[in-house]
């Protein structure tokens, strides 16, 4: 009753294992086949069992792998042979591949027998590789980038370091590889790094920054940086991923670029002192030369030394302007300024100017003394000369109108005019020294930028809007008091 | 040498300059005539000859050079002296402008009075 029972269990637990059990005697008789063997050879029990090994196994295996001296092996030595592999090609079949071992069944009184062991891992190996492949593949294409690919582990150990990083600091993988990456970074920076670094551990957004690396020669490299939280399968935070960008050549472009840009600003500022100061000159020159002439009448002998004593003048407050312009004031007697005081004050200066060119002054404060931080006289300098380009900007009369309002920290005024508006390409060059000369077609151009100047200096901004359909708008910003 | 009692036109929008020009002009008997803008100028060029001009090289309403080729379309005779102190002698626009005979004449301000008397000799 037991032994039919073993004998029950025994064949039950051979069909259902997934792998091919066969179990020969010495002679290499089949002696046992499991169902999975039978259904893949598609054979039955008795057209196998009994039957000679090479018989049931395909002839190219058998040539093949040796099978049968292996199993008369086992046999004789009682050894048990573990893991071999056996790749099986037939025509017309696709490639299988299997791994199979050799059990030797001693029992006292009995034949020795062999169980193989054979299991198909055509499956696994093809899984395997495609994932070495997809890994090969993904390993590429982070060595391929021309960004530098980092990830860095929740202690701030770096994990990979791909050939971008090597080539740009010049350290390869193993001598980074488990150490800080925060070591990798230059010292001002370091306690960003590790704040940031900490930050990202709890939230789940990506970050930006501009970190300098490091290079084995001790100099160091600006990276621009966009660091991502790293997860594992369920959601948590492992690591991060860093992706870094070498700055040096865009901050050698934008150096280049500013150094342009200054050359080209030269270039209108020299245009215009030459324009500028060489009309006084030619003139005082020209009145100079007359004044040699002999037997003058008295009167235009004064009317030309008349004219050189303004052509001096005008030359020397374009000088001035410049000089101000370029080295403003450090005059530290800044103080609390009644800003609508210091507006009407100005605008009494322009009043018989206004009334002339039929210009309707609509001043729009609101009611209040508002108090900011600055100099008096330099303010009123700033409003003169956006009252005098309005004025100029309305040739056949209009209206110039002044607001002042504010908010929580800021005041603004408002000086706008419905006059002929400034070409759209000059915009932004406005407050450029000498840009204006030729639109107004007054003054020194310098207006301007000296009201910039004066207003950076304020601690504001100036900025302007402006259509030939609706006139000019400058707005300045102060900080409130 | 330019007839004496010719017309004379001087564009400038220096009022001092054009004073100065004008000293310079009528005291050998010429007739100048002032104008300081572009629009003005053309109004005179085409109501009246003149078979000189003065010029200035930054006018409020256009720059001395675009104005200059306007006139000489329209008058190819005309002598156009460019009269300024935004260019020097040897300055790439005016060697340009001379050889493509846009203007036929510079003086760079300041100047000898001299030099825009021999500017009528051409």
């Amino acid at each position: 009753m037991d032994n039919d029972y073993n004998s029950l269990f025994y064949h039950a637990l051979l069909d259902a294992i997934q792998a091919s059990v066969l179990v020969v005697d010495d002679k290499l008789r089949i002696q046992s086949a499991n169902r999975n063997f039978l259904e893949k050879g598609r054979r039955s029990a008795s057209n196998t069992l009994g039957r000679p090994l090479a018989e049931v196994i395909p002839r190219v295996i058998l040539e093949n792998t040796d099978i049968e001296g292996r199993i008369q092996d086992v046999a004789k030595s009682g050894i048990p042979l573990h893991g071999q592999r056996m790749t099986y090609r037939a025509p017309g079949i696709p490639m299988r591949i299997y791994y199979y071992s050799l059990q030797p069944i001693n029992v006292a009184g009995h034949r020795p027998q062999i169980m193989i062991l054979l299991e198909d891992i055509t499956e696994q190996v093809r899984l395997s590789e495609e994932v070495r492949r997809v890994e090969r593949h993904l390993a590429s294409v982070v060595n391929s980038a021309s960004d530098m690919v980092l990830s860095i582990d929740i202690e701030g150990r770096i994990l990979t370091w791909n050939l971008a990083a090597e080539q740009l600091t010049g350290f390869n993988f193993f001598s980074v590889k488990n150490t800080q990456f925060l070591e990798r970074c230059a010292e001002t920076h370091q306690s960003d790094v590790r704040k940031m670094l900490a930050e990202m551990l709890t939230e789940d957004s990506s970050r930006t920054a501009e970190w300098p690396l490091i290079k084995t020669n001790g100099s160091s490299i600006l990276v621009s940086w966009v660091l991502s939280p790293m997860k594992d399968d369920h959601g948590k935070t492992i690591g991060v991923v860093a992706v870094g960008r070498d700055l040096t050549e865009q901050k050698k472009m934008e150096l280049q670029l500013r150094q342009s840009q200054k050359l080209a600003a030269l270039g209108v500022m020299a245009g215009g002192i030459a324009h500028e100061i060489r009309n006084p000159l030619a003139v005082c020159s020209s009145a100079a030369q007359f004044l040699l002439e002999d037997n003058l009448e008295e009167t235009f002998r004064k009317e030309c030394a008349h004219k050189i004593c303004v052509g001096i003048q005008r030359t020397s407050a374009i000088i001035e302007n410049l000089l101000r312009f370029a080295r403003p004031s450090t005059k530290t007697d800044m103080a609390e300024v009644a800003l609508v005081e210091v507006i009407h004050q100005t605008l009494t200066l322009i009043e018989n100017e206004s009334r002339l060119k039929k210009i309707a002054v609509n001043k729009q404060f609101d009611g209040k003394e508002i108090m900011v931080r600055g100099e008096p006289t330099l303010l009123q300098q700033v409003f003169m000369n956006l009252f005098l380009n309005a004025i100029n900007a309305m040739p056949n009369g209009g209206e110039l109108t002044i607001r002042v309002f504010q908010s929580d920290t800021e005041v603004f005024i408002e000086v706008s005019d419905n006059g002929i508006g400034i070409p759209s390409n000059m915009l932004e060059r406005v407050f450029d020294p000498f840009h204006t000369t030729s639109v107004v077609g007054e003054g020194t151009g310098l207006g301007l930028s000296i009201c910039y100047s004066i207003v950076r200096q304020h601690l504001g901004s100036i900025d302007v809007d402006s259509s030939p359909d609706w006139g000019s708008r400058f707005t300045i910003r102060l900080p409130k008091l | 040498m330019l007839p004496e009692n010719a017309a004379i036109l001087l564009i400038d929008d220096e009022a001092d300059m054009c004073w100065a020009v004008k000293r310079i002009l009528t005291g050998k008997g010429y007739q100048v005539t002032m104008v300081d803008t572009g629009i003005q100028a053309m109004e005179q060029v085409q109501c009246k000859h003149y078979p000189l001009i003065f010029l200035d090289a930054k006018l409020p309403d256009v720059e001395g050079l675009q104005l200059a080729e306007r006139i000489k379309q329209i008058f190819p005779d005309t002598h156009i002296i460019f009269l300024t102190g935004y260019y020097y002698r040897d300055d790439p626009v005016i060697t340009t402008a001379l050889s493509k005979g846009i203007i036929d004449g510079f003086i760079a301000k300041p100047f000898r009075n001299e030099d825009v008397l021999n500017a009528l000799i051409y």
